[in-house]
């Protein structure tokens, strides 16, 4: 999870009064935040594209600037943060305010439904037609007087970018824009452009050579474009947000243009946010008006027009409606409580309940993104009562253990083989073909689960035997006391057609002894221990191993086989010592 | 009559009722050397059958020079003989040609010391009497090479006073050694008078017991050797399960004896049963190729029948009829149908739920998970997971804890605790830490309330409470390891020392 540093100071003026460490991670703890610590946070301006580089003080710091990599950075102050866990699922706590919300429910100084009076700004956002399959809804407000400072304004672009993260997957499902509203003359156009159609400059530096540039070199030239242009990918008109007087605002969900750029001295603020899903984009937007209000600006509303015809106006604060029954709450916590507790515990995490006709009616703030089922609901209830406040206990039904009988066979095995002073060894189940096929002789084209995006070299396919990795111990152990011997219980994996999932998982016993005296007689004595043990009479008959000593390998019927390994194998894994293996499936007799 | 070992016979037999014997006399009437002696000596002296006592003394023995002096003469008494037959009388100078030596200072200083020369104008001119009868030193001598060496008491006993011979041999060094000497003799006690006195026969010693001595019946005739059990010995180590597997095992057991049924699933998986089927939505980012193994070689799997995976895929959609929002995009099956190495065990036992919904049912599931991890001292692209899941009508966040705290508490827990947490298919969800003695809090496990989106397209109407966490920080704990990788590709030598007891 990222991790996201809060200014303490700006959060307990926000929360309106003064918390101890101990009592601000308490609390933050049990709004389900992992607290990792508290530190000094630097902010650096960047001469060169003027915007805001972070660094925890006492961490290593590059000194180059986040966006251009420029290393004309100055000091721009610090504050005192407390470094917490993003929570993906609540994206309305990513910052100061939005936390500072929370807390003071948690913590009873404000609790139930936060209220937002927003007055209509008169600006219209007109939509045109050809949007729809690239990315066709937009949701806009203003904040106007916003008293901005460096801290503030490293915050809100902290928050913007952990919201592109979270809810919006990346910029894919919600891409955002805040803009200079005096920079700027309404109303705007969300409108589909061609890739040379407009000409504007975009934020943080021109392509080289360059003075304006089109979408296309945007796309193509610009770091942004890079990091971007995939959502865009297959399109031919792409989205573009500009004013009445036809200046470009942004190209949604690329960059916005230099023009628009808001600094500390900016007063009023244009926001816009865009995806393919209404739900999530408005949900979006009203995570930031909250937090605009909340930090004393003046939040007004946008009318937004599609081009069917329909209007909306956007950021819509409208409580989002529920109804819980409190039988069902107090069953899914296993705990008692009335419905009255119940509205107490759920007005801590900020909703407002009322109790009408025997249920609970709970209105929710509109920036909840989360609030899918009435078990979210539960949930909250659970977290404003206080998890260490539910009483554990054990479900009363009576069951009967029961265990995989394959589990309890390989525990024969296991038995069996440490009471031959065998140790056992576990090694990683994903190899690759050099190590596993080809030093052993087997063709490099037998049929392995191959994977699509290994994360290494080293791990490529699925082991299909156990041998390489009990020679791979082997190797690392040249050193340690002869004789050695080792044996590991894991499965193997095929691709077979027949299964549903495509490949047969096999439990397999491989087992390896080195030393002077290692020897196929040795081993097949194992082998034979083993099958006594388990009731298997194995029959042993001449055969042929890729990596085996001709003449001295057996297979011993359907269970497994057995050999000694060749002196040429044993160079290649710079092994010393005479080694005979065996692997055997972990079966039981009749 | 009493068997004792050879060498204990030897020396019990060779010491004297009434008298206590040096060590050398023992060497001498045993024919043991004088380490066996001390060593047997020591060993009876444990069992209270004879003392050893020690005594320091001084001792006077003959140098070279002195067994010279002995046979010949001092060089004093060699010098007057000499001068006497050249008539009493010779010149300094004329000495060392006389008695066939250059140095003769030694013969000068004495001859005038004792008196029996005079010294006048380079003359030297025996006095009267000189060389009649041997001086005390000459005695002294004479017992010396007589006995070899001496004690005081022994100088005395032949009638020489030792501090006489001292002071008499003062400045003659080159004649006789003084040495302080330790002297230890052996005498009987009188639990040793009785037992020689009932008669002692001696037996064979043995090492080792073998089958012929108790074929033949031998073992009543020798004496098994008593060892100093205090000695080192050759380390061994026994047969070991691997000390990860031996933490499955003991967490086996724990489901196990608290009435959990183990199921199993395929390592590989299809996207369906890892993620769709758990309300994880298909652009969430736990399914991304960054965190996730897809497979290329087979790329993709059979789904279960349509009718399951319609409700699964409206779920996601619109939310079915769960009651839920869902997450309101287009589902698509053919993401469903990839194949994956499967992210958790919870896809082995929500497989559990899809085959049996009714309660109550107890489920556990231990086996291998892959993500997509770079390898370093904490993290592996593949881990072991434990997953556990009870669907019953009186499953609740309050039993989720109940069940938690005692599962913990049987794997070593002190106290368990829980704080609220999230993940997609649970709510509400907490993370249970554990105390461990010497550790402190320590991360167990993620759990939670399966959310209604989970488990009613499956069939299930009860609440069914779940909890995952890897077994291999556990491990890691128990054995004080500080690298994960050590149990993958252990060190031998760990592994034999790694203790079985905690």
């Amino acid at each position: 999870m990222p991790l996201v540093s809060i200014p303490v100071d700006r959060l307990q003026r926000l929360i309106g009064r003064r918390l101890e460490r101990e009592e601000l991670t308490t609390a933050l703890e049990r709004l389900g935040s992992d607290v990792e610590g508290y530190a000094v946070m630097a902010r650096y301006r960047c001469a060169a594209c003027g915007q805001l580089t972070e660094a925890l003080e006492h961490e290593d710091f590059n000194n180059r600037c986040d966006y251009c990599g420029s290393d004309k950075l100055s000091a721009a102050g610090w504050s005192e943060v407390v470094r917490i866990n993003l929570l993906p699922v609540r994206p309305d706590t990513f910052d100061a305010a939005g936390l500072a919300r929370a807390l003071a429910g948690i913590l009873g100084i404000r609790t139930g439904l936060p209220e937002f009076e927003f007055g209509a700004s008169g600006i219209v956002c007109r939509v045109a037609p050809g949007l729809e399959a690239v990315r066709p809804f937009i949701a806009c407000c203003c904040a106007r007087g916003l008293k901005l400072d460096e801290e503030l304004l490293r915050m809100l672009m902290r928050l913007q970018e952990n919201l592109h993260w979270a809810p919006g997957r990346d910029r894919r499902r919600a891409s955002i824009g805040v803009y200079n509203l005096d920079a700027v003359r309404p109303d705007f156009s969300y409108r589909p452009v061609g890739p040379e159609e407009v000409r504007f400059v975009p934020l943080f530096g021109m392509p080289e050579g360059m003075v304006e540039a089109t979408p296309r070199d945007v796309l193509e030239r610009h770091p942004k474009g890079a990091s971007y242009r995939h959502l865009l990918a297959g399109f031919d008109r792409y989205p573009l947000l500009s004013d009445s007087a036809g200046a470009v605002l942004s190209l949604p969900p690329i960059i916005n243009s230099e023009a628009t750029k808001v600094t500390a001295a900016t007063r009023n603020l244009f926001v816009d946010v865009t995806g393919p899903d209404e739900g999530t984009v408005g949900r979006t937007l009203a995570i930031i008006a909250a937090v605009l209000a909340d930090l004393g600006a003046r939040v007004e509303t946008v009318a937004v027009e599609y081009p069917d015809g329909r209007r909306t106006t956007t950021p819509d604060m409208a409580p989002r409606e529920a109804t819980l029954r409190p039988d069902e709450a107090c069953r899914v916590l296993g705990v008692t409580l009335s419905p009255e507790e119940l509205a107490g515990c759920l007005a801590r995490l900020r909703h407002g309940a009322t109790i009408s006709g025997g249920v609970l009616r709970v209105r929710s703030p509109a920036y909840r993104a989360d609030l899918m089922h009435d078990y979210d609901l539960i949930e909250d209830a659970g977290i404003g009562y206080g998890y260490e406040r539910v009483t554990p206990r054990l479900v009363p039904a009576m069951t009967v253990g029961r265990p995989q009988p394959i589990e309890e066979t390989a525990e024969v095995y296991r038995r069996s083989l440490t009471g031959l002073g065998f140790l056992e060894t576990m090694t990683l189940q994903l190899t690759n073909a050099e190590e596993h096929l080809t030093r052993l002789g087997y063709p490099d084209d037998l049929p392995c689960v191959r994977l699509e995006n290994p994360v290494r070299v080293e791990g490529t396919i699925l082991r299909r035997h156990l041998f390489s990795g009990l020679l791979s111990i082997l190797r690392v152990n040249t050193t340690a006391e002869m004789p050695q011997h080792i044996f590991e219980i894991g499965d193997v994996f095929e691709p077979d057609g027949a299964v549903e999932t495509g490949v047969r998982g096999l439990r397999r016993v491989g087992i390896a002894m080195a030393g002077p005296k290692a020897g196929f007689a040795e081993i097949k004595a194992v082998v034979e221990a083993l099958g006594h043990e388990l009731g298997i009479e194995a029959g042993f008959r001449a055969a042929a191993l890729p990596f085996g000593i001709d003449g001295r390998c057996a297979e011993a019927g359907t269970w497994g086989v057995v050999g000694e390994v060749h002196p040429a194998v044993l160079e290649r894994f710079g092994i010393a010592q005479p080694v005979a293996v065996a692997e055997l499936a972990v079966l039981r007799g009749e | 009559m009493t068997r004792l070992p050879e060498t204990e016979f030897r020396l019990l037999a060779a010491l004297e009722p009434e008298r206590a014997l040096t060590v050398e006399e023992l060497v001498q009437k045993t024919g043991m050397d004088q380490s066996q002696v001390a060593g047997t000596a020591e060993m009876l002296a444990r069992r209270g059958l004879v003392m050893v006592l020690t005594s320091e003394h001084e001792e006077f023995s003959l140098t070279e020079e002195g067994r010279q002096a002995a046979s010949a003469g001092l060089p004093e008494r060699i010098a007057a003989r000499a001068i006497r037959a050249a008539g009493g009388t010779v010149a300094l100078q004329d000495l060392p040609a006389l008695l066939g030596k250059e140095d003769t200072r030694t013969e000068v200083k004495w001859l005038t010391r004792k008196g029996w020369c005079s010294r006048e104008a380079g003359m030297l001119t025996l006095t009267a009497g000189a060389d009649s009868r041997p001086g005390p030193d000459e005695a002294a001598i004479a017992v010396l090479a007589k006995l070899g060496q001496a004690t005081g008491q022994e100088l005395a006993a032949a009638g020489l006073d030792p501090a006489e011979v001292a002071a008499l041999l003062r400045g003659r060094a080159e004649l006789v050694r003084r040495r302080r000497r330790t002297r230890r003799t052996v005498a009987l006690t009188d639990a040793g008078r009785e037992l020689v006195a009932a008669g002692i026969q001696p037996a064979s010693e043995v090492t080792q017991l073998t089958p012929e001595l108790l074929a033949s019946g031998r073992w009543r005739e020798v004496i098994l050797k008593k060892y100093d059990v205090g000695l080192g010995t050759a380390r061994r180590f026994p047969g070991k399960a691997h000390p990860l597997q031996r933490v499955i095992q003991e967490t086996r057991r724990a489901f196990l004896e608290m009435g959990f049924e183990e199921t199993a699933s395929a390592t590989v998986e299809t996207a369906f049963w890892n993620f769709d089927a758990l309300f994880q939505p298909q652009d969430h980012p736990a399914r991304e190729m960054q965190d996730t193994f897809y497979l290329a070689e087979p790329r993709l799997g059979r789904l279960p029948d349509d009718e399951l995976v319609s409700r699964v895929g409206c779920t996601h959609e619109d939310g079915g009829e769960t009651g839920s929002t869902g997450w309101r995009y287009k589902w698509d099956i053919e993401l469903a149908r990839r194949l994956v190495l499967r992210t958790h065990t919870t896809a082995t036992t929500i497989r559990a739920v899809a085959a049996n919904p009714e309660p109550p049912r107890k489920v556990f599931s231990v086996g291998k998970v892959f993500r997509r991890e770079n390898v370093d001292a904490t993290h592996l692209p593949e881990f072991i997971q434990i997953d556990g899941i009870i669907i019953d009508e009186g499953a609740s966040l309050a039993t989720l804890f109940g069940t938690l705290s005692e599962f913990y508490r049987r794997m070593g827990a002190k106290e368990v605790r829980f704080r609220p947490s999230f993940f997609p298919y649970t709510e509400p969800s907490a993370e249970a830490y554990a105390f461990i003695e010497g550790l402190g809090w320590v991360e167990m496990c993620g759990c939670g309330v399966f959310r209604p989106e989970v488990t009613r397209p499956l069939g299930c109407r009860v609440p069914v409470i779940a909890w995952g966490g890897g077994l291999e920080r556990v491990a890691m704990l128990r054995f004080g390891l500080d690298d994960i990788r050590k149990l993958y590709l252990a060190d031998i030598n760990w592994l034999r020392e790694a203790r079985l007891c905690r």
